[in-house]
């Protein structure tokens, strides 16, 4: 029974494929939802209880706040989602896209103070995923406040000319600065890092406003998290 | 040249995954009628809140005295969790909507 947490994985990644598959059709599209919430409920445990380290299976550490954690967001999570206007779902379900860009972004944080001195020596790939999990999940959390900012009519349109060119600027500039950071960062120079997590930012910014509300790329999000489990 | 070479061998599991995921995606969103789109998405959103995972996971590794970490940790795991119960019960409702259209008022 050592492998309790793969196997729960699976069920999990089981769970949201063949849930996304039933909600495609309007007979089984209520259920596949739930099968899709299995799923989650499915990855979750396995993450919580069943982690397997080197010395065996075991319950993650800071269990108790972890769980109370949990118990906040879906008691707000869940009345939020109840209150809401049947109008006001878009925005509703922009926010909380922007949430999981948050909590993507917020990982990365982690992951990257956890590293520490182990930086320099950090392979690619890895470095890869931090650094892609930082920037897609700031740009995922400041573009879907904008969305919901616009949505809910606090927001208006902005453009202005050369708009497309800069953004493409700015895509370039925050590969250019991820890529600088990973020498920098070597050498205990945090300033590269910070700057990505500013640009991307702003990114996130140029990139909803002169829009209507845009859906983040979700399945980059979804591939995320494995990746940083890797 | 050499070491795009090794980043792919290195990875090449997790390349093969990423790609053929890609084609999972679009073969499971790509004959849905339009009305479910909506809902899809909405479904779709919920999923992604697997990040929480993540952030289960790196909580899990904080030390019991690092509260910069706590915090951060803390804070991940409630948004996290807000994304994905948020999304599945918003996803619920709507699709509460599409059910027996003809009966006015029925709820189940």
């Amino acid at each position: 029974m050592k492998h309790v947490q793969e196997v729960l994985f699976l069920l999990g990644s089981l769970g949201f494929v063949v849930g996304l598959k039933m909600m495609g059709k309007p007979d089984s599209a209520r259920k596949g939802n739930l099968v899709a919430a299995a799923g989650m409920l499915f990855a979750v445990l396995g993450i919580m209880f069943f982690k397997h380290g080197e010395e065996g299976i075991h319950v993650v550490n800071n269990v108790g706040l972890i769980a109370a954690a949990i118990g906040v967001g879906t008691l707000v999570g869940w009345l939020m989602a109840k209150r809401v206007q049947m109008t006001a779902m878009p925005e509703m379900v922009s926010l909380f896209n922007g949430m999981g860009g948050l909590c993507a972004a917020l990982i990365s944080l982690l992951e990257w103070k956890f590293k520490g001195d182990a930086i320099a020596t950090m392979p690619a790939g890895e470095y890869l995923a931090i650094i892609a999990g930082l920037i897609i999940g700031t740009v995922s959390f400041v573009g879907s406040i904008v969305a919901w900012g616009k949505l809910s009519g606090k927001l208006g349109d902005f453009r202005f000319p050369g708009q497309q060119f800069i953004n493409i600027i700015m895509l370039l500039a925050i590969a250019g600065t991820a890529w600088m950071n990973f020498s920098a960062a070597a050498n205990g120079n945090m300033l590269y890092f910070y700057l990505v997590i500013i640009l991307a930012a702003v990114y996130g910014l140029l990139f909803v406003f002169p829009i209507g509300g845009a859906d983040m790329p979700v399945v980059i999000s979804l591939l995320n998290s494995p990746i940083c489990l890797w | 040249m050499d070491t795009i070479f090794n980043f792919i061998g290195e990875n090449i599991s997790m390349i093969y995954l990423v790609i053929l995921m890609v084609f999972v995606g679009i073969e499971l969103i790509g004959h849905v009628p339009s009305v479910l789109h909506t809902p899809l998405m909405s479904g779709a959103n919920a999923i992604h809140g697997v990040v929480l995972i993540g952030a289960i996971y790196v909580m899990g590794h904080a030390a019991e005295d690092d509260m910069f970490s706590l915090v951060v940790g803390f804070i991940g795991v409630i948004v996290g969790t807000l994304n994905v119960i948020g999304g599945f019960v918003v996803t619920d409702r709507m699709l509460e909507m599409f059910k027996k259209k003809p009966e006015k008022g029925a709820k189940s």
